[in-house]
């Protein structure tokens, strides 16, 4: 009890000498190494400044949209938060968080890919985010069942959407007498997002913006041909699984661990699960199509409109994206940090987990998301359950193409976008 | 006892219930309602009033129309499976000749123990398409087990049984305190009279247990009409919107889409929906009390 | 009276094949509580290998787990005190007297169950926020006691209707008051209805979710089941299953406990003697 009462005095002591401000940081990071670099890096902060403490509260993906959008309008938000940087534009709009283009500093502008700030922009130019890490969607192959069905990969690990459905087909196990599957060549889950990394290689285009700013869809040709591309995979070519639906992510990891997917697309972290689950012979590659795209996903900081104290909030934002800083969370979480300058750093380079190879893809990195504000909602609420009827047999990919435009409009104009 | 003196002699009993109520029901029930009439807009002209723009709309929305379809399939499954099971399970612990029956009862509540955001996890887990149940499946003989969550037939089949799992142990307990509070002597009478095992239960224990079974299932429909979190993390409503719950429908409009007002009119619909079910228990309630 | 021993050998067969089916999911939990995340993924359905205690120890050493546990059970507790006296004092009031409104205050007790959570969390918020409970364990306690007031309060009223009216009036004829009444005599025949609401009580508040998580800011005044969704399940769902069993497991023990408490009170039927 006597113990309390002294931290509480030297507590109250230090709070009028420095009359320190709290900022609470809310952050998303969840695998074990990068939650511990964090800690480390907000206990660094909070000694070296003591007048500007830092409180951390852990959210998780899943939930973070209950968490940050009531209390954003509840009127009490956290006042640094970190998530994808399309979220942060959106929030932006909606007035939830604040443009950062008086805070930036010119090297910090120039020492991270431009595309990257137009990630968290407007259409006005508002920066409403500081891009911190980034996710590189992959191709995970298993080498043993390549080796034994002869299958053999260029040396960039690039291939093109012919030699992905040959090689699906060359891996693709069937039982001889019943013709059930014993080994699907590939999987792409409807959640990472691979239908629209297609889309972005084939120069394809759904949601366009007129002069006027309105959004609307219009599924273009190209992209008509890539998402039949990706479900033929599983109707026509019965290459890959109807898995491809399954928001669960143990069993599809499962899966591919225990050789029941010959590929399967996911973000580069996962290269942790598979080196603890002790599969070694394992590569990635890359798909590509006209164009070279290498489907990112990136994550930013912003700050809220409601911190009273959006200069010191930056401080911490840059403190966390800043070379060394980034380069240790993007490592420990098996990702890659923006700043060029942090990704120099040589753990980069390095051949274990095939880091040299999503390097060398890096030039390609591109969101192959959206820039529409809202462009979550449309394939969640709109584009996906429509392929999965056609992936379900239940109506024609025309009929889709059909029911995707003119729901879809539906759900922009009730979002405010035409 | 004369009505007046009765509303002063309850006000103290009453009033703790009311205070809570008031503050924090009424209030935030009053503005969840008005925000049905506003459309969000969020990235346009931001929110405005719009009348019953959004009831208007809802009622072309075929996913509105599947998600109420699922979700009286999902309510009354749930529910006359619990209420069935939960009976059986509550009369074979309540047998007198069953071994350790203690240790049994104390077992039968344990999924409770559980927190449901977990549960559902773990069911996730367990519906996997070379999870744990087509393991079992496998080992038995079937060598093509279903893929029960990414298949529209067994979707929302999966969620209602790990849905089904969670709410047992209470319905269980509940009915098993029931037929606790049973007077044993009017059971010996019937014994005396040599009736059956069937005759005591549909003469006396279906009867004497009626207006406990009727609470536990006009509550549990209403609990499960608007629960959503195990559907939530098992399919997310898919694959293809197969499985989704119009309370689910509501939550992902409000948090995940933007559209709050749109998520409210959801939210009153549903409501309008369940006051049929309790218009009845109400009115049947103060019959029974006259 | 005998009952015949077939009846007897199935009677007890059909209860430990329930109970090991409904236990199945519980037993998978304790045994990947002692796997390796990368184990378990690796082989679904398997027997631990070792007794691998990593999962306990990285959950005592590397998280908050004591500290949310602590926060868990001081909710629960004092939601449970709070909602047994004020359900049992409302239950009452409704079971005994003709009070005005009584119809309204029903209609609209059994009405609330059917409010949506999501038409009420943003009002709810805001005002926590003008209140100041924002953030505070008490605030989590008074939402969870309001979540519990509709059911438990009727389930209250059943049990109160249950005890003959008679008992009191001979109470009240001895000159007690009704208060003293419903303490003395009518509030321990209505044991069973009060473990009932205790134990439903703490469990809906042990496992609420959706309230915990928008109204606890600080992760350190975080609940359970918040801490369980936001420290081991990542991106796209991906979950560390070995940590999560674990601590799953070490969540469920309060409640088995009071189920093993709960338990020897319910046999005895009180309410049966009484009624005689």
């Amino acid at each position: 009890m006597r113990k309390n009462w002294v931290v509480l005095f030297v507590l109250i002591l230090s709070t009028a000498l420095f009359s320190s401000i709290t900022l609470d940081f809310y952050c998303l990071a969840w695998q074990p190494q990068t939650v511990d670099t964090v800690y480390d890096l907000v206990d660094i902060w909070n000694e070296e400044n003591p007048d500007v403490q830092i409180n951390l509260i852990w959210g998780t993906w899943e939930t973070s949209d209950e968490f940050l959008q009531t209390s954003y309008r509840g009127g009490n938000p956290p006042d640094i938060i970190h998530t994808d940087t399309d979220v942060l534009a959106e929030y932006g709009i909606m007035g939830f968080v604040t443009p950062l283009n008086n805070y930036i500093p010119k090297e910090m502008l120039e020492d991270i890919p431009s595309w990257l700030f137009d990630e968290c922009s407007d259409l006005k130019g508002n920066i409403f985010g500081v891009p911190w890490l980034q996710e590189i969607q992959v191709v995970f192959y298993n080498k043993s069942v390549f080796e034994e069905n002869g299958v053999t990969i260029p040396e960039n690990r690039m291939i093109t959407w012919d030699e992905l459905l040959d090689i699906a087909q060359k891996v693709t196990l069937r039982d001889p007498k019943t013709g059930e599957v014993k080994r699907w060549g590939f999987l792409a889950p409807t959640m990472e997002y691979f239908h629209w990394a297609l889309i972005e290689q084939n120069d394809g285009h759904v949601l366009v913006m007129d002069d006027n700013g309105k959004w609307k869809v219009e599924i273009d040709d190209n992209a008509k041909e890539a998402i039949e591309f990706y479900i033929s995979l599983i109707t026509k070519y019965k290459v890959s699984p109807p898995d491809v639906m399954s928001i669960d992510y143990t069993s599809l990891m499962q899966n591919f661990l225990n050789g029941r997917y010959a590929m399967v697309t996911f973000g580069c972290w996962n290269r942790r699960f598979l080196v603890q689950s002790k599969m070694y012979d394992w590569g990635m590659l890359l798909v590509t199509g006209k164009n070279i795209v290498s489907p990112s996903n990136p994550q930013g900081l912003g700050v809220s409109n409601a911190c009273k104290h959006k200069e010191e909030a930056f401080r911490f934002v840059e403190f966390l994206t800043n070379p060394e800083n980034s380069a240790d969370v993007a490592y420990a979480d098996w990702l890659f940090p923006v700043r060029n300058s942090a990704v120099e750093d040589p753990r980069f380079l390095s051949s274990e987990y095939e880091w040299d190879i999503l390097y060398s893809w890096l030039p390609y990195a591109r969101n192959v998301r959206s820039n529409m504000p809202g462009y979550l909602t449309f394939e969640w609420q709109v584009f996906v359950p429509q392929i999965e009827q056609v992936i379900l047999g239940k109506i024609s990919v025309e009929e889709a193409f059909k029911n995707i435009e003119k729901e879809g409009n539906k759900v922009l104009r009730r979002l405010g976008l035409q | 006892m004369g009505k007046k003196s009765d509303t002063a002699k309850a006000f103290p009993y009453i009033l703790p219930v009311l205070i809570v109520m008031i503050l924090i029901n009424v209030y935030p029930f009053v503005r969840g309602i008005l925000n049905a009439f506003y459309a969000d807009k969020v990235f346009g002209v931001g929110r405005h009033f719009c009348g019953f723009d959004n009831f208007k709309e809802l009622f072309q929305d075929h996913i509105f129309w599947l998600g109420l379809k699922n979700n009286v399939i999902w309510t009354l499954s749930c529910v006359v499976v619990e209420v069935i099971l939960g009976l059986f399970i509550a009369m074979l612990l309540n047998l007198p000749y069953i071994k350790f029956r203690n240790v049994h009862r104390t077992l039968v509540l344990l999924p409770w123990a559980i927190p449901p955001v977990v549960s559902a996890l773990i069911w996730r887990y367990f519906f996997g398409t070379s999870g744990p149940i087509n393991i079992i499946l496998k080992g038995i003989g079937f060598s093509n087990p279903p893929s029960w969550l990414i298949n529209p037939g067994y979707s929302l089949f999966a969620c209602i049984v790990a849905n089904i799992w969670v709410g047992l142990p209470f319905v269980t307990v509940m009915l098993l305190g029931g037929l606790q509070s049973l007077p044993g002597d009017v059971y010996e009478a019937a014994e005396i009279d040599g009736a059956g095992i069937v005759k005591k239960f549909f003469y006396i224990t279906l009867p004497m247990m009626k207006d406990l079974i009727l609470t536990v299932a006009v509550l549990t429909s209403i609990w499960t009409f608007n629960m959503f979190d195990i559907v939530f993390t098992m399919t997310r409503g898919g694959p293809g919107n197969s499985s989704i719950l119009l309370s689910l429908y509501a939550y992902q409009n409000a948090f995940g889409y933007f559209q709050q007002g749109y998520a409210a009119a959801i939210g009153i619909i549903s409501l309008i929906i369940l006051m049929i079910p309790l218009i009845f228990y109400i009115k049947g309630r103060f019959n029974y009390e006259d | 009276m005998k009952t015949k021993k077939s009846v007897v050998v199935i009677a007890n067969i059909s209860v430990v094949v329930i109970i090991f089916l409904l236990l199945f999911p519980l037993i998978m939990l304790i045994l990947n509580a002692f796997r390796e995340t990368g184990d378990i993924y690796s082989k679904p359905l398997g027997l631990p290998d070792e007794f691998y205690i990593g999962n306990f120890s990285y959950i005592f050493k590397q998280t908050q787990f004591t500290r949310i546990f602590r926060n868990s059970f001081i909710i629960a507790i004092v939601t449970t005190l709070f909602g047994i006296i004020v359900t049992s004092l409302s239950g009452y009031a409704i079971s005994r007297f003709n009070f005005k409104g009584k119809n309204l205050l029903l209609g609209w007790l059994l009405a609330s169950q059917a409010f949506p959570g999501i038409l009420l969390v943003i009002g709810i918020f805001t005002l926590y926020n003008k209140l100041g409970l924002y953030n505070s364990l008490f605030g989590l306690v008074i939402l969870h006691t309001m979540s519990t007031i509709p059911f438990s309060s009727s389930l209250m009223t059943s049990y109160f209707e249950s005890i003959p009216i008679e008992l009191e009036e001979a109470a009240l004829i001895d000159g007690c008051t009704q208060f003293k009444a419903l303490r003395k005599v009518v509030f321990p025949l209505a044991i069973p209805g009060i473990i009932a609401v205790g134990t439903f009580t703490f469990l809906l508040s042990w496992n609420e979710f959706l309230f915990a998580l928008v109204m606890m800011r600080e992760s350190a005044k975080q609940t359970l089941p918040v801490f369980l969704n936001t420290s081991f399940v990542g991106t796209g769902g991906a979950v560390e299953w070995g940590s999560l069993s674990a601590a799953a497991l070490l969540t469920a023990l309060p409640p088995i406990l009071i189920f093993l408490f709960a338990q020897r009170y319910l046999i005895g039927g009180l309410t049966k003697g009484a009624i005689k």
